[in-house]
Parts: C-alpha cells; sequence; structure tokens
C-alpha cells in the first residue's frame, strides 16, 4: 500500500465496510482506520448447536452465557449496553475509556469494534418511502437501486409484498424467502389475515421483518440453522456482519485494514487529507494521507472528529435519535401451549403504524419472543421471591412477546451536542443536550396508547411501558446534517463536509430526519451512493 | 407521590443482586435444566398454576416487605 492512499476510511461499521467495498472494486486504494476492538474469546467457546441442546447438556454453558467474570448477570440499575450478551460484550469495549461524553439526558452506546454496533445489530433493514427520503435530504431519484445492491452483497430475506413490507422493504427484488416464524408469531400473523381489512382501516400494516439474515445460503455463509443462538454467536454466519465484508476486502491488494487506530483529527490541505491517529496499542501518534476521506465512524464520532478538526469549539451541532420504548406484552392464547424449538431469536414480525392524524409519519413497532434471553433476567424484574419468580417465569415463557417500538426524529433546537475539551483525553468530550418537546413526547404517547389498543385484537396484550431513556435506540444520526443553513459542520447533498471539501460524510451523520423505521440498511445503502460521489470527484484508480 | 411509593414497593419486592447471581448460576447448571425449562401444560392448568404461586407467594413478599423496611431504617 502506498504512503498516500486514495480513500482513508474511519470506522470499520455497516457505512465503513459497504462504502470500502465499492471503493476497493472501482480499482482505488483504500485503506481502513479503525480500533477494531474483537471477540477473542468467547467465539470459539459457543458450540454450533441449538438453544435448548446446549441448556440441556453444555457442561460449559455457564461460560458464555454468563460470561467468564459473570458479566452477563446484571446488577443494578440495567444501563445502555446492558442487553449486550457476554460474547457481544466486546462491542462497547473501551468505547468510554476513549470516546468520553457527558450529559444525563442522553445515554448512548458507541463502539470501537471491528464491524462497529453493526456487530450486534438485530438485523431488520427497512427501506425508506421516497418521502423519507426527501426529509432525510436524500433527494437522488433510484436511490432504490442501492438499496437493491446492498441486500444482494449482505443477504437479505423478506416477503417485499405483504402489508408491512409494502412500507418498509420496497423496491428490493433481490429478497430470499422469509425466515419461518416462531409459534407465538405464527398465531399473530394469522389473527391480522383473519381481520385484515380491519387494521389495515385504523393504520396498521403487519409482515415479516425483513432481516440480514440468510434463509438460502450465499458465498461462504449459510442459512439459519434456527439455533435460536442469534443473541449469543454469529451461528454459520446467516446473520450479516460488517466484519465478513471487511475480511474479504483484506483479500484484495488495494485495501488495507489499520488495526488500533483511534482518528483523534483531520486536516485538509491542497491536494490530499492528513489524518492524524493515536495507535492505541503502542500510545504513539501516527498520521496517515489519502487524497479523500470518507467518515463512517458513526454520527456520534464522526462529528466529534469533524468538529474537533474544525476547531468548532463554540458551535453546537444538531443530534437526532429515535424515541425507543418497549412494551412487555402476553400471548394469552400461547400460555400453557408448547412452542417450536425451531427458531431464530431475532424480530419475528413488524407494524408499521400510520396514525390517521398524520398518516407520513408513521410508527414502527417489532414483536420478538424472549426464550432464549434465559429466565433470571425476567425474574430479576419481578416483584416476586427468585422461587416464586422462576416458577411464573417458566410458566409464561412461551407467552412472553416484547414489543420494541421506534418513533420518529426531528432536530429541534433542545437536541444538540457539543466539544468539550478533555486535556487527559486524546479526543474531546461529546456534551450532549437531548430533550424532546413536551409535543412530541404527547404525540408519541398518544400514538402508543392507539398501536397498544390494535394489539389487543392480534391477540398480544400489553401489561407495561418501558422507556429506556434518549439515546437507547442506538439510532443516532443528523450531526452532520446535509443543509445550507451555512453551518461549518454541514454537509452537502453529496455527501462532501462544506468546510472540508476533500472531506466526506459517509454514515447517518448527513441525515437531517429519522424515519421511525431502523436505520442501518438505509445507511449502508447511502454508504454505497457517497461512496460513488467520491469516485466521480477521484476519477477510478489504476 | 402515591404513584412514586408504589414503584418504590415493588422495586423492595425484587430479588436482591446476590439472589439473581445464585439464580443465574443454578440455571446455567445441565443437571438442574429441567428445574428452568419453560411449563406447557395447557392453559387452564397454567393459569391455575399461576394463581397458585402467586397465593403462595404472599406471605413471602410481606415478610420481605418488613425485613428490608427494617434493614432501611
Amino acid at each position: 500500500m502506498p504512503e498516500i492512499a486514495d480513500v482513508a476510511i474511519v470506522g470499520s461499521g455497516p457505512s465503513g465496510a459497504l462504502a470500502a467495498a465499492h471503493l476497493v472494486e472501482t480499482g482505488l486504494r483504500v485503506v481502513m482506520l479503525d480500533v477494531a476492538q474483537d471477540d477473542d474469546h468467547y467465539r470459539q467457546l459457543v458450540p454450533d448447536l441449538p438453544f435448548a441442546e446446549l441448556r440441556r447438556s453444555d457442561p460449559e454453558q455457564r461460560r458464555y452465557f454468563l460470561g467468564d467474570a459473570l458479566e452477563g448477570v446484571p446488577a443494578g440499575e440495567i444501563k445502555v449496553g446492558a442487553q449486550l450478551t457476554p460474547p457481544r460484550q466486546f462491542v462497547t469495549r473501551e468505547s468510554e475509556r476513549w470516546l468520553p461524553t457527558s450529559g444525563e439526558s442522553f445515554d448512548p452506546m458507541q463502539s470501537l469494534a471491528l464491524g462497529g454496533l453493526g456487530a450486534a445489530w438485530g438485523a431488520t433493514s427497512f427501506t425508506w418511502t421516497a418521502d423519507e427520503l426527501r426529509r432525510v435530504g436524500i433527494h437522488e431519484p433510484g436511490f432504490e437501486r442501492y438499496y437493491d445492491a446492498v441486500a444482494r452483497r449482505i443477504g437479505v430475506s423478506g416477503d417485499p409484498d405483504d402489508d408491512a413490507s409494502r412500507n418498509c422493504f420496497a423496491g428490493v427484488t433481490a429478497a430470499q424467502p422469509p425466515l419461518a416464524l416462531d409459534t407465538g408469531a405464527e398465531h399473530i400473523w394469522s389473527a391480522y389475515r383473519a381481520r385484515r381489512e380491519h387494521f389495515r382501516a385504523r393504520g396498521l400494516a403487519l409482515g415479516r421483518t425483513p432481516l440480514a439474515v440468510l434463509s438460502r445460503p450465499l458465498g461462504d455463509r449459510a442459512a439459519n440453522p434456527g439455533f435460536d443462538m442469534d443473541f449469543w454467536s454469529d451461528s454459520r454466519r446467516s446473520v450479516f456482519r460488517p466484519r465478513y465484508l471487511v475480511e474479504s476486502l483484506e483479500r484484495a491488494a488495494n485495501f488495507q485494514l489499520l488495526r488500533n487506530r483511534l482518528v483523534t483529527r483531520f486536516e485538509s490541505g491542497a491536494t490530499d487529507v492528513a489524518v492524524h491517529c493515536l495507535d492505541v496499542a503502542s500510545g504513539a501518534a501516527v498520521v496517515h494521507r489519502a487524497r479523500r476521506l470518507l467518515l463512517c465512524a458513526g454520527a456520534l464520532n464522526s462529528a466529534r472528529i469533524a468538529l474537533h478538526s474544525l476547531d468548532a469549539w463554540d458551535d453546537r451541532a444538531p443530534l437526532l435519535c429515535n424515541p425507543y420504548v418497549y412494551l412487555p406484552c402476553l400471548q394469552p392464547r400461547m400460555l400453557g401451549r408448547p412452542a417450536r424449538e425451531a427458531r431464530h431469536s431475532l424480530s419475528q414480525l413488524v407494524a408499521i403504524f400510520s396514525p390517521p392524524d398524520d398518516p407520513d409519519d408513521s410508527i414502527s413497532l417489532q414483536l420478538y419472543g424472549y426464550r432464549s434471553l434465559l429466565l433470571f433476567k425476567l425474574v430479576k424484574e419481578m416483584p416476586l421471591p427468585a422461587w416464586a419468580g422462576l416458577q411464573v417465569a417458566r410458566l409464561l415463557m412461551n407467552s412472553l412477546v416484547i414489543a420494541g417500538l421506534h418513533h420518529s426524529d426531528a432536530p429541534g433546537p433542545t437536541k444538540t451536542l457539543r466539544l468539550s475539551p478533555r486535556p487527559d483525553a486524546p479526543l474531546p468530550e461529546l456534551r450532549f443536550d437531548y430533550a424532546a418537546t413536551e409535543e412530541e413526547t404527547d404525540r408519541n404517547r398518544r400514538r402508543e396508547r392507539a398501536l397498544a389498543r390494535l394489539l389487543l385484537g392480534l391477540g398480544v396484550v400489553p401489561y407495561g411501558r418501558i422507556s429506556p431513556g434518549a439515546g437507547s435506540s442506538i439510532h443516532y444520526a443528523g450531526t452532520l446534517p446535509v443543509g445550507d443553513a451555512g453551518a461549518r459542520f454541514e454537509s452537502g447533498p453529496d455527501g462532501r463536509l462544506r468546510a472540508a471539501r476533500r472531506v466526506y460524510v459517509g454514515d447517518s451523520a448527513g441525515f437531517r430526519f429519522l424515519p421511525a423505521k431502523g436505520l442501518t440498511f438505509s445507511i449502508m445503502a447511502n454508504a454505497l451512493r457517497v461512496a460513488e460521489h467520491v469516485v466521480r470527484d477521484l476519477g477510478t484508480g489504476d | 407521590m402515591e404513584i412514586a411509593t408504589e414503584v418504590s414497593l415493588l422495586e423492595r419486592l425484587k430479588p436482591t443482586d446476590r439472589e439473581i447471581r445464585a439464580l443465574a448460576l443454578r440455571e446455567t447448571d445441565p443437571a438442574q435444566a429441567a428445574r428452568f425449562a419453560p411449563i406447557a401444560r395447557g392453559p387452564i392448568l397454567a393459569v391455575l398454576a399461576l394463581a397458585a404461586v402467586g397465593l403462595a407467594a404472599l406471605p413471602g413478599c410481606l415478610i420481605r416487605l418488613l425485613r428490608r423496611r427494617r434493614e432501611e431504617h
């Protein structure tokens, strides 16, 4: 690899991996900079067997289900990231140390892992409608082709023709057939189909969740075996992880992943960009040079690097994050009934609810079973002695449904971040001020109540509402938004940072609105779009 | 104020971190796996079992509550 690369990419997550794949294919010389934390411990420990069989017979199960240091047993208050199982906890390792944050109103999850937050992604792969893309700031006609290109590359299964998918999985022609539903979800699906017109008239569309999970083999990856181990391991690589793409790129002569690189800032010069890093292994300062820089460090950290580089200490950049609540629900029909063991652990069904008061601003709801998350976590939340909680949990297990609900988010004066100096750290602190307006909160609660009533008609009874707080959706965006207000940290429609013309924003930092539907699939599609602009800017390599 | 008291009451009734840790260790012992398997005995039996567990747990809940109040004072 020459001293000056064509493109330096910061971050190996979903956007960085997809952009790199496109750039490498065009012949450009690409260097990827990331700390690239990896799981060097648990991956080898988890046998390739079904959850139920492991629970029944593996004497070593404690090691990966609870963790060697019992790090999988939550103690005290639940924090963001507590949902990560021991084999997934490398995703946030060292992030608090190197990526300091403050602000009581916002609790983010950040990652320095190989594959970024994509290493623990729930794999939901939603497309955004033309209207949503316009609000996001993407005006490019024919954006659907990027969704299709991502689907072909990573493998996505779903049914593009069901009611929900017409809104959240439209135009994807490369989809594999959907995965089988679990027993409880089959009953919900039947209840919906039996009274479909009733639900449609009230703004509810239900369908199978489009997932970046294989139902058919793709390259060296196998179809999901239905082991219900998807929260614990990457069984047969059926669930897409950005790491797979980066590993395959490492076989190309024009690509290099440089590990242990914590990017701190950039300097955009007359012919190239100097990218300043800390080598976290040696503690040495390192500078890499490239003709163009593509920021794919995630909306929070891309903003941190950009604002730091632009000396924007007094600027307040916007911050978007989908409000997230979950509703623990009971499905009485499944009470006391057996459930099939073969299943996947991820979202089974998705509901898109277009409220009659604003049908263009949908909310999304995903339905999950609970079984493979173990009973003790459930017992921890029950106001009962442990022995009684255990019996109740065993009785309810097959009839438990968790409904995760996302609202859209729009920028506002009460949703910002700014830099704050941290002399003891290589990067400045990000200070968050994030609060939804009263009007937004009221609107969201109204919609949640309407949706909860519709769930009753599907045979699902919500018995609580848990709001883990701002930041918990892990859907961050809008910090370097596409705009023309003249702010230094804005980006252009081509992804180029206005104040540094050799620097592009390839992740969700550029989105100026967040639809309620999960953003990862759109991040990847947009990364391909921005990568095409970089190629146009540079011309193809040798 | 009433809601805050109610939440606090429910929090007090939840198992301690130590109890949960012990439960987690038992749950991942394959020799005890059957004690942690989902129970599927038909809907009516399940409802009856739930009611029975609830009733049986009630004295224990009150004792725990009193004990924790004493500990707090």
